[in-house]
């Protein structure tokens, strides 16, 4: 009896309070997110940063043999083996997956990061991708694509594992790549096996930097040193919808292909 | 006001560190960027506002009064907004004067540089990267 008296008013200052709460919450997270400006704060990245869409890339060392005939057969949208759109085998422009590391240096409209228990999440915004890195001590796999019930599959992120080489430096190791996916827009190959280490180091609480290095023996003569860019905090912290949707990538290549047939 | 002015600055910065260049999934060698094709009282019969580009498609008169059908890709919406076009910019049923770069091979597509409405109104596209790359 005394319990049903009480209900209405839990449920009208539940009604009340609530909302005003939440009112409360999200200012204060806006609060926190929108600052600018100051130190970078210890062993942390998280949020979201923006820099440019196609970052400005290294040239590779000399390819293996296998490296140049992967190359050879790739027939990228953009650089300087550009073709028409109609003869392309970008895996983009049909949407396929990027795959990483083209995701890190191509399309890259913007990135964030969260560190939560075991793991630090990478969201980007292109495609609404999200990536998991492990930072609780797990070795990376060593088993991708091998024969066996316990294999591992490639995948087109692969399997990304993260420590912090000191403050303000956060060190990703990924492997265990779908071969099907390319570096980056210009066509270069990287093979299941390959080790890609991307270094983002905190400059200050507005400034990220990040340098990509793939080691692949099987496709590149050296390791090769990709890129050095560095990110700035997202004056809005949150993100865009920007999708890559296949029906209206197909009717764009169709409609354009004439455009780019003989000459 | 002042909170105004700081918002739209922030959605200006958001938009063109997002946007740019915009050309992404297309390649530029199918067009001749030497050239500039000037296409007037050219109508719009349909313009798709979409990723990865938009399509425009127009009728114009040639030099003997015949119609012809050109079909324009553009920039993605996050591109053109970063020009200052909106989704409503132009419609089907506009007529306007539009500079292209031609297709190499003589077909009737482009790639759209600007466009100049009825009013006057001039709305451009990636005219500023390409001036600086």
């Amino acid at each position: 009896m005394k319990t049903s008296a009480y209900l209405p008013a839990v449920i009208a200052f539940s009604l009340i309070a609530t909302p005003a709460v939440a009112q409360r919450q999200q200012q204060q997270q806006e609060s926190a997110a929108t600052k600018t400006g100051g130190l970078a704060p210890r062993r942390d990245i998280s949020g979201h940063w923006l820099g440019p869409v196609s970052p400005r890339k290294e040239p590779p060392p000399p390819m293996t043999a296998l490296g140049q005939q992967v190359f050879d057969a790739t027939k990228p949208l953009q650089g300087p083996r550009a073709v028409p759109i109609a003869q392309t085998t970008d895996p983009l422009v049909t949407c396929n997956p990027q795959g990483f590391p083209r995701s890190a240096l191509f399309e890259t409209r913007g990135f964030a990061f969260e560190h939560v228990p075991r793991r630090t999440l990478q969201l980007l915004q292109y495609q609404r991708i999200w990536r998991e890195i492990w930072t609780d001590g797990r070795p990376l796999p060593t088993n991708v694509g091998a024969p066996g019930k316990d294999a591992r599959d490639p995948r087109y992120y692969g399997y990304s594992v993260g420590k912090w080489a000191d403050d303000y430096t956060f060190v990703v190791t990924t492997t265990g790549f779908n071969e099907d996916a390319w570096v980056d827009e210009r066509g270069y190959p990287r093979s299941m096996d390959a080790k890609i280490e991307e270094r983002y180091r905190r400059i200050d609480h507005d400034h990220l930097e990040l340098s990509v290095t793939i080691d692949d023996p099987k496709m590149y003569t050296k390791p090769y040193f990709v890129m050095k860019q560095v990110y700035t905090w997202a004056p809005v912290q949150e993100f865009e919808e920007q999708l890559c949707i296949p029906s209206e990538a197909l009717e764009y290549r169709e409609t354009f292909r004439p455009a780019g047939t003989g000459k | 006001m002042t909170t105004r002015i700081v918002a739209f600055a922030i959605v200006i910065t958001v938009v063109t560190l997002t946007a740019a260049p915009g050309f992404a999934h297309h390649s530029d060698v199918a067009y001749d960027q030497a050239k500039r094709t000037t296409l007037k009282d050219a109508k719009i019969i349909s313009y798709a506002w979409r990723n990865p580009h938009g399509i425009m498609v127009l009728d114009v008169k040639d030099e003997t009064g015949e119609v012809v059908r050109w079909t324009l890709e553009t920039g993605s919406p996050s591109s053109l907004m970063t020009d200052g076009w909106t989704k409503n910019s132009v419609v089907a049923g506009d007529v306007i004067t539009v500079d292209a770069n031609p297709a190499r091979n003589g077909t009737k597509f482009g790639r759209l540089l600007r466009v100049t409405k009825a009013d006057g109104t001039v709305l451009t596209w990636g005219e500023r990267n390409r001036v600086t790359q």
